[in-house]
């Protein structure tokens, strides 16, 4: 029969086919590793440690949230966008009257955590790999750096924060907040322990750029150290960046957030972006959103979505002539950019405060085919800032000298007359009037406001309550899941 | 490859070489018959005087089927989308193969019933059944010698009991049915001229749910069955001959036999881990033996939007948005100072919408059975031009069925499909760039082009002017999808019986994206043109074996079958973006004439695998008492090596009353049966590896200027997850009455799913971008399901009356451990409107509640809370001005009540057809109707704005203007600075029952003697109506609305039900057609 001749070999190459597949349903990952494999090498260690960094970067909760909570929830601003509906969830918070769903509020605190876990993975998992030992420490360093980063911006935005220093186990998912003075306790080691292993910022090679340094770590700490009124050690802290010599003012202000200015001597940490014109969202966007959000609605290139307009009232803060006016605010008729021959004008007919910001809008040379992906860095901490916590600490402590040079020497930059007043009182409100107007729209405000005290006066009409607005609500997603988180009162 | 002890019941099969032998002994089969095409007419071997019926009934429903993999869900954790982003980008094609729906050429022959009834085949019910092909029908009848007796003097009867159903791996009587299975003929799948076979399923089958997600050609449809099933992928099985497939659209509608839809576990647990959404099993054509027929079926026809939006004009619009503007002190806009000079202005939906676009069909198929060579082969072509312009559908089909039988023992045969679609995709990708959107939101006074032909931009929004996107878009997806079988039957002895069956389904989707360099107006613009290509691969290889036996022993008839199965699934994706071509020419919109230096590359692989045992044993004492028990034995790769095992066992019984004694008086009745069943089955829909943490590469950052890599985990992988499981339950009753002439099936069904696969929301300090799934959730359907069939027959005139009815109550029972509500379907930067909680149906609308519009400042003044804060009493609504909407706050906390305002489910949904016959005149009609479910309507969130931003509903006008005008929510104040009345809220919900007419077709059947003369057999001419009428009180563009794809992503889960973003509408179409046989 035709049909067994045909059998016979089938049957044998049947036999040796399946003869291998015992392991038929054991299916290898294609394309990633598994998590035995993974933080076993020096390679792999540099890998989780720049993932540190791309939670640094995602342009919500870093960013753009950033300015919403700190210029438009503050008198600097107003929300703007298409509409009043647009971003209402914002409005609700600008007015104190938003609740625990709110999704800005919600974005902080998860993709913080997120940044968190990213760290302690490094923190965890580095230190027994086999390296070069300066290496490790210094890979170690800059997860420290940045998960204190992390619970600084948890700590500003919701007061005392649960405290995860290690991956957790799904049975430890669920923590208590821990107090307020413990997360900036865990905050301080972490930047101590950061600043004595991070090289200085001119010891990285132009490679390395954008890497956490001593100066960031020494800047971050004084910062912590000003939001819990620690004069002294904000001090200490402070001068030590200013000794340092990494650091000087950019002599002309408004080339501060210029494309080409990056990373200048002014900069003391920044997230760093560029622009990938094939890829607009995800993983693989490593641009930046304030621009557009922030641009102007009626702009001829580089239209944007109008948000944060700044208020009269912030415009008049500014001195007569101060030329950081013009660097921060937009006014129509303005030149919007340099080097365009045609329509270069401002129009700012569609925002409702007849201004727009000027901080980050886009170069004209910056020629992106969707602009919702700007190559702009976002000055984190930038060397005024630095400066003015040195004045701020010193004129608490009584050093009325100290607090003048550091405050003046940001006010010569930018050619406004000298402070000389030596009245404490006198003088912090002066470094107050500097740091509303030399960090404008930066996203400083309200976080100011309320560490100063000065919250419930300046931002009552709004509808602000002492003692109830401080902190925003933590996300009711998180209440849900976990019954030991307290709401905080709002 | 199966490991013996897992199933010692089948041990003998388990023998991987005697099962492999027949794989290769079928191809050698296939080759073979091929080659012996031509002398296969001379044989005539003793074995083909067997019943022709009795083989073909083999060759046909005979398919085992097995188990494999439905389509991969969604994209890997790492392509989790930015919730907050604003305004995307339109993302490349869906990868999804289900995308290009079916061409369902022209239109459906249909048989004249008379004719068939007297060529004395089985005939064509208006319900199911296996179906006499309507060629076949024509065929004289001494080619089938051996139908049954039964058969001849049951041509007029409607309930055709001895007909053979197809149900997993075998056919059945239909009077021996145990479970709930519905099957739809070849007659009522052709019938309609749409062109997805899943589409035609719409309102045939009770309890099977078909919803059309968008009108767009080539655009996929949802199919739920008996509820919704799980929050994961709720799609039922597709089995096509035997084979499981990722999806039937690539199906010619023209080259099926039968349809047959298992809905109850007993019915569904031979299937396993895959059954638990219900089972449709596709049987495509294959030739009678004897027969010889060549059918060539054409139709041609034109579409129009059946509903047109009801805007106002440009003089209207500027009306009211100068009372916004002076509502926010702002200033009038100078072009609208005075509107009665603007006219009725540009109507957007007329722009963007073809006149008359055309669909068309063309079909030849041969049927021919020679000896022991039967064969069945097809080619089709549809066409059809979408309503709206831009979109569009192209689809080839062939099909190569043919069976040989060796010798009188063996029989070697295949099926082999193979498609071709070519899909434009309007711009639906999301509520920014959505063509359909921008048509309702673009103001009136706007003209489409300037003067010089160049698009104009609006003067008063961002809106991207529609005609714009309509040039801008150039979107394709081509796939190609080639399917086939294999198989050897092999008698082992008069009653064993063994078959072993080797499957492909392999699709390839090519999609292409080209976005030109174009300048419209700074918010509408781009700097460089981008290319994008995507391809997707998806290899399924399925090889399966079983065997069958059969005794009777005096009034013991047992009936077994066991089997074994194993598939290989290989998943690949790629794709590619790059910038900036030199030019928008048509030759330039490829990846070579990109010159941009940051391409981005994906990929993106993954594989999984199936295994299975599986059995059944059928009993039948006195053709009274029926019993039905089935087993499945699966294992996935999907599981963790400790998990992947699950058992899936189902048992059912039926007690034919009417065969009693105690029933012999009662002669009206043909048939009582009353059925009862139980079984449990699986779903293993989610993505592969989810048992192992893996890492997740492409967490970048810049450093130096540069992107540098960055690679750390997301999520954590749960080595415990294994499958989710159903356990269902089922009653039914059948009835035959006054010869045949009424039908009644009613069925009543729980089924409860454990187990189910959530992701429940962790904490989120764990830090972890997805929670590690657990099998946490379960939830439960309950229903009913009536069908009521009616026939009569007067002299030559026949009418056969349908209807068909479904409610099923959906509620989840729980959702893990945490249970924390999930929210889904993000509304334009306004937050989600879904919300799928315990205790509730999946997917219920959640919002604001509005408590009317407040009419004097006294009103609102007086809406106040007291804070316990500080115990000062405030307002509630401190911004609100007369004429804003009221939210209420029943508990007085000063927060805005928010809570469940409408749900997606339909309390019911019924069907009904009516088929009339005279002489050579034929009528059908049928109508689907949904009754009791609700729709978001977002596009009222732009046409119902007070902000007069967008373009406004006529309603607008009866908007609110001062106290007492309206306290109609719908109605609010216009004000350009709204923030009041725009929230996700009830307003918005609406009723989204329907009715609609979708077939009315009038045909007619030349008679013979002219036909005979031109040696035809048969030649039939008609002409329709497809949605011809919709009856709703839904304001949108149309009522059915699917899965709402939120950002062109198809979630393919059930969350989003029934969000409308301004949905494209179903075509109402025009058509003529003929039919003809030679």
């Amino acid at each position: 029969m035709t049909k067994l001749k045909y059998t016979v070999p089938a049957l044998a190459a049947i036999g040796v086919m399946f003869a291998g597949c015992g392991n038929f349903l054991d299916k290898e990952p294609m394309g990633v590793e598994s998590s035995a494999n993974f933080l076993k090498t020096e390679s792999q260690a540099i890998l989780a440690t720049t993932a540190v960094y791309d939670a640094a970067a995602w342009r919500f909760s870093q960013e753009v949230f950033e300015w919403f909570l700190g210029d438009v929830v503050s008198d600097d601003a107003e929300k703007g966008g298409e509409s009043a509906a647009d971003w209402a969830e914002l409005q609700q918070l600008k007015d104190f009257r938003a609740n625990a769903a709110n999704s800005i509020s919600f974005a902080r605190w998860s993709e913080f955590y997120q940044g968190i876990y990213r760290a302690n993975v490094v923190i965890e998992r580095v230190p027994s790999i086999e390296m070069d030992p300066t290496l490790r420490a210094r890979l170690v360093g800059e997860a420290k750096f940045l998960r204190a980063f992390f619970y600084f911006q948890l700590v500003k935005t919701f007061g005392g924060v649960p405290l995860v220093t290690r991956p957790l186990n799904p049975d430890e998912y669920c923590q208590a907040r821990a107090p307020i003075q413990a997360v900036w306790t865990q905050i301080e080691t972490d930047l101590k322990e950061a600043s004595e292993v991070l090289p200085e910022k001119s010891a990285y090679p132009a490679s390395d750029m954008g890497r956490a340094t001593k100066g960031a770590a020494n800047s971050l700490l004084a910062k912590a150290y000003i939001f819990q009124s620690k004069w002294a050690e904000a001090l200490e802290r402070s001068a030590a960046v200013i000794q340092s010599a990494e650091y000087d003012l950019e002599p002309n202000y408004a080339n501060i957030f210029k494309l080409a200015r990056e990373n200048g001597i002014e900069s003391v940490f920044e997230i760093q972006h560029i622009q990938i014109a094939t890829s607009d969202y995800g993983d693989l966007n490593e641009g930046q959103e304030t621009s557009i959000y922030q641009g102007s609605r009626n702009a001829t290139y580089f239209t944007g979505w109008g948000f944060n307009l700044p208020t009269q009232d912030f415009v008049d803060e500014f001195e007569s002539n101060d030329p950081r006016l013009k660097a921060t605010v937009v006014t129509t008729g303005d030149l919007l950019y340099e080097g365009t021959p045609a329509q270069q004008k401002a129009d700012n007919s569609a925002s409702t405060t007849g201004y727009a910001a000027r901080k980050y809008m886009f170069e004209y040379s910056a020629s992106v085919p969707e602009v919702s992906n700007s190559p702009a860095n976002w000055r984190a901490i930038r060397f005024a800032d630095v400066l003015l916590f040195h004045a701020e600490a010193a004129n608490e402590l009584g050093n009325s000298t100290a607090s003048l040079e550091s405050l003046n020497r940001v006010r010569a930059r930018v050619s406004m007359p000298a402070v000389t007043t030596t009245g404490k009182d006198e003088l912090r409100n002066a470094i107050y009037h500097e740091r509303r107007v030399e960090l404008g729209l930066e996203g400083h405000r309200f976080f100011d406001l309320v560490r100063q005290g000065r919250a419930p006066a300046v931002l009552g009409d709004n509808g602000f309550i002492a003692g109830k607005h401080e902190y925003f609500p933590i996300p009711q997603l998180e209440l849900d899941v976990c019954s030991k988180i307290v709401q905080n009162p709002y | 490859m199966f490991s013996g002890e897992k199933g010692p019941m089948i041990k003998v099969l388990s023998n991987n070489s005697f099962r492999g032998a027949f794989s290769i002994l079928a191809a050698v089969g296939l080759f073979s018959s091929i080659l012996s095409a031509q002398d296969t007419s001379k044989r005539d071997s003793a074995e083909n005087t067997r019943s022709a019926a009795e083989s073909e009934d083999s060759a046909v429903q005979g398919l085992p089927s097995d188990d494999v993999g439905p389509p991969l869900p969604g994209l890997p954790s790492d392509d989790v989308e930015d919730p907050f982003a604003k305004k995307p980008v339109p993302a490349p094609p869906a990868e999804t193969r289900v995308q290009t729906p079916d061409t369902a050429a022209g239109d459906a022959p249909v048989a004249d019933r008379v004719e068939a009834a007297e060529s004395k085949v089985v005939e064509e019910e208006t319900r199911k059944e296996e179906v006499a092909d309507e060629v076949v029908a024509t065929e004289p009848s001494p080619a089938e010698p051996g139908r049954r007796a039964s058969s001849d003097n049951a041509g007029d009867k409607l309930v055709e009991l001895e007909t053979d159903v197809v149900v997993g791996y075998g056919t059945t009587k239909k009077e021996d049915l145990t479970g709930s299975v519905t099957s739809v003929s070849s007659e009522e799948i052709t019938r309609e001229a749409v062109f997805s076979v899943r589409k035609s399923l719409q309102g045939k089958a009770a309890g099977v749910n078909v919803t059309q997600n968008s009108g767009a050609p080539g655009k996929p449809v949802t199919v739920r069955i008996r509820g919704v099933g799980s929050i994961n992928a709720s799609d039922p099985l597709y089995v096509v001959d035997g084979i499981p497939i990722n999806g039937i659209d690539f199906l010619n509608p023209n080259d099926i036999e039968s349809i047959s839809i298992l809905k109850d576990a007993s019915a569904t647990a031979i299937y396993g881990a895959r059954g638990a959404n219900g089972v449709v099993l596709v049987t495509t054509k294959k030739a009678k033996e004897g027969s010889s027929v060549v059918n060539y079926d054409f139709s041609i026809g034109t579409q129009q939007p059946w509903k047109k939006p009801s805007l106002v004009t440009a003089e209207e619009w500027a009306i009211l948005n100068n009372e916004a503007m002076r509502a926010a002190n702002l200033p009038v806009n100078e072009e609208l100072e005075n509107p009665s000079s603007l006219g009725a202005g540009t109507n957007w939906f007329d722009e963007i919408t073809r006149d008359n676009p055309m669909v068309m069909s063309h079909n030849v198929s041969v049927m021919r059975g020679v000896g022991d060579l039967r064969y069945f082969l097809s080619a089709g072509y549809f066409s059809q031009d979408g309503i709206i312009q831009g979109s569009s559908l192209r689809k080839n089909t062939l099909r190569f069925n043919a069976e040989n039988k060796v010798s009188s023992w063996f029989t070697l045969g295949n099926s082999l499909g193979v498609a071709h679609n070519r899909v434009n995709l309007a711009n639906e990708t999301d509520e920014w760039h959505s063509v359909l959107v921008n048509a309702l939101a673009m103001d009136p006074v706007t003209t489409p082009r300037d003067a010089d032909g160049n698009i104009n931009p609006s003067d008063f929004n961002n809106i991207f002017n529609p005609a714009g996107i309509i040039e801008h878009t150039n979107n394709k997806v081509n796939t190609t999808t080639l399917a086939g079988t294999i198989y050897s039957n092999i008698d082992l002895s008069r009653s064993i019986k063994f078959r072993s069956i080797l499957g492909i389904d392999l699709a390839m989707v090519d999609s292409s994206e080209f976005v030109p360099k174009y300048f419209i107006s700074a918010s509408d613009n781009r700097a460089e043109a981008s290319v994008a290509k995507g391809s997707r691969t998806d290899y399924n290889l399925v090889l399966e074996n079983t065997l069958a036996y059969e005794k009777a022993i005096s009034d013991n008839l047992f009936k077994m079958m066991v089997g074994t199965t194993a598939q290989d699934r290989t998943l690949e994706r790629f794709s590619a973006t790059n910038t900036s071509t030199p030019g928008n020419s048509e030759p330039l919109r490829f990846l070579d004439a990109t010159t941009g230096i940051n391409p981005a590359v994906k990929g993106l692989d993954s594989g999984s695998a199936l295994a299975s045992f599986f059995g059944r044993v059928e009993y039948d004492y006195g053709n009274k008492y029926l019993l039905t028990v089935t087993f499945r034995r699966d294992g996935s790769s999907r599981f963790g090596p400790d998990q992947r095992w699950g058992d899936f066992p189902s048992a059912a019984a039926a007690w034919k009353v009417s065969q009693e004694p105690f029933m012999k008086n009662a002669g009206f009745i043909d048939d009582l049966k009353l059925r009862a069943g139980w079984g449990k089955t699986g779903n293993q829909e989610i993505p592969d590896y989810l048992f192992t943490t893996t890492t997740s590469g492409k967490q970048n950052y810049v450093l130096g200027g540069q992107i540098v890599p960055g690679t750390t985990f997301l999520s954590s992988g749960n080595s415990l997850i294994h499958w989710e499981e159903q356990s269902a339950y089922n009653a039914g009753l059948d009835l035959a009455l006054f010869d045949g002439k009424i039908e009644l099936i009613g069925d009543a069904f729980i089924k409860r799913t454990d187990g189910m696969l959530v992701r429940p929301t962790i904490p989120y300090m764990a830090g972890l971008r997805q929670s590690p799934m657990v099998n946490g959730g379960s939830l439960e359907n309950r229903g009913i399901e009536l069908i009521l069939n009616y026939k009569e027959k007067i002299g030559g005139f026949t009418s056969t009356i349908g209807f068909n009815f479904a409610t099923y109550d959906n509620k989840i029972l729980s959702l893990g451990e945490n249970g924390a509500p999930i929210s889904d379907a993000a509304f334009r930067n306004s937050g989600t409107v879904t919300r799928t909680e315990v205790g509730r149906s999946i997917g219920n609308f959640y919002g604001y509640e509005t408590n009317g519009l407040f009419q004097t400042q006294e009103e609102i003044n007086s809406f106040t809370y007291v804070d316990p804060a500080d115990g000062t009493v405030r307002m509630v609504q401190p911004n609100a001005a007369p004429g804003d909407i009221r939210y209420r706050d029943e508990d007085k906390d000063g927060k805005w009540d928010k809570g469940y305002i409408g749900s997606p489910h339909p309390d019911f949904t019924y069907g009904m057809s009516l088929d009339m016959a005279y002489g050579g005149f034929d009528m059908n009609l049928s109508l689907q109707g949904v009754y009791g479910n609700e729709i978001f309507n977002g596009g009222r969130w732009y046409t119902d704005n007070g902000s007069a931003y967008f373009n406004l509903d006529k309603r607008m006008l009866g908007r609110w203007t001062g106290p007492g005008t309206t306290n109609d929510v719908n109605l609010p104040r216009m004000n350009n600075n709204d923030a009041n009345n725009l929230l996700i809220s009830d307003r918005f919900v609406e009723d989204g029952s329907f009715l609609r007419i979708k077939t009315l077709q009038f045909g007619y059947s030349l008679s013979n003697p002219v036909l005979e003369m031109a040696r035809i057999k048969k030649c039939r001419i008609y002409a329709g109506v497809e949605n011809l009428f919709t009856f709703t009180e839904y304001s949108g563009l149309d009522p059915e609305i699917g899965l709402g794809e939120a950002r062109g992503e198809t979630k393919n889960t059930s969350l989003t039900m029934g969000v409308d973003r301004a949905t494209y509408p179903q075509a109402r179409t025009f058509l003529v057609g003929l039919n003809l046989s030679i």
